[in-house]
């Protein structure tokens, strides 16, 4: 049970939001309760919603990194989306985006599907 | 040397928990120069990866030592941010500073701490001697 993050699997897809500041502090616990969902579930998608962060540092592109590579293990790919602008430039910046088994929402389409599903 | 016109001097215990204090007394102090919603968000950036290289590498992870927080500001709307530590030091500060390197200390971690500094302020320079600490200073001038 992680307060910071709100866990729903629905249709092969496992929808982590993110609720809190993602630091180097936060993130371990944050990405251990993943990783546990992810051992469950199998998920073919995870889907990383970021709309409630209002702060991220280089650690959350760790997470990002390493659920990335857990990904091509376990054979799911990671969606990201509500990713703020700051946190669009950080992730520029580490060259995520080229990553073959991640996918960035940005815009209208993610905010969108974010309202369908609420 | 340009006299400082504020500065504000604060030490915190080397505790991951600390780095979400460290940077938000950080963007408080330096609000007062009213900094757009860009370069306050660039500073409290540039201070987290600092402090937690400190926590992380520094002192690694142990929760013990100090990690020291020196903001002056300066006419100009200069800022000027130094984060010092006294833990094990970096044997190649030029390695260090390569994107993507890491040493990792058994974490999750990506190698983009000095990267974002260089990145998200005007400038940065690291003096570090092993077993003595290391000393990041960093630099930004706010828009008129």
């Amino acid at each position: 049970m992680n307060e910071n993050l709100s866990l729903t699997y629905e249709g092969d897809v496992l929808y982590a939001s993110l609720l809190c500041e993602v630091d180097h502090h936060k993130a371990k616990p944050l990405r251990e309760a993943i990783d546990r969902a992810v051992f469950t579930y199998r998920p073919r998608v995870l889907r990383l919603d970021f709309s409630s962060v209002r702060f991220m540092d280089s650690s959350g592109v760790a997470l990002i990194l390493g659920r990335s590579a857990l990904g091509e293990d376990l054979g799911f790919c990671v969606v990201l989306s509500g990713l703020a602008p700051m946190a669009e430039k950080l992730l520029r910046l580490s060259g995520i985006d080229g990553r073959k088994n991640i996918t960035v929402c940005t815009g209208a389409s993610a905010s969108n599907e974010e309202r369908k599903r609420k | 040397m340009k006299r400082a016109e504020n500065e504000m001097k604060l030490w915190l215990p080397a505790k991951s928990e600390n780095e979400s204090v460290a940077r938000s007394a950080v963007s408080a102090f330096v609000a007062v120069l009213n900094p757009t919603v860009e370069e306050l968000g660039d500073i409290r950036l540039a201070v987290s990866e600092a402090v937690t290289n400190a926590i992380v590498h520094a002192y690694g992870g142990s929760g013990e030592g100090l990690v020291y927080i020196s903001v002056r500001l300066f006419s100009g709307r200069e800022i000027s941010v130094e984060i010092t530590d006294k833990g094990c030091g970096i044997e190649d500060v030029e390695k260090a500073k390569e994107p993507f390197y890491t040493t990792g200390n058994g974490e999750e971690r990506c190698g983009m701490g000095f990267l974002v500094m260089q990145s998200f302020m005007d400038s940065l320079s690291v003096r570090s001697k092993v077993g003595r600490g290391t000393a990041v200073r960093m630099r930004k001038k706010l828009t008129p």
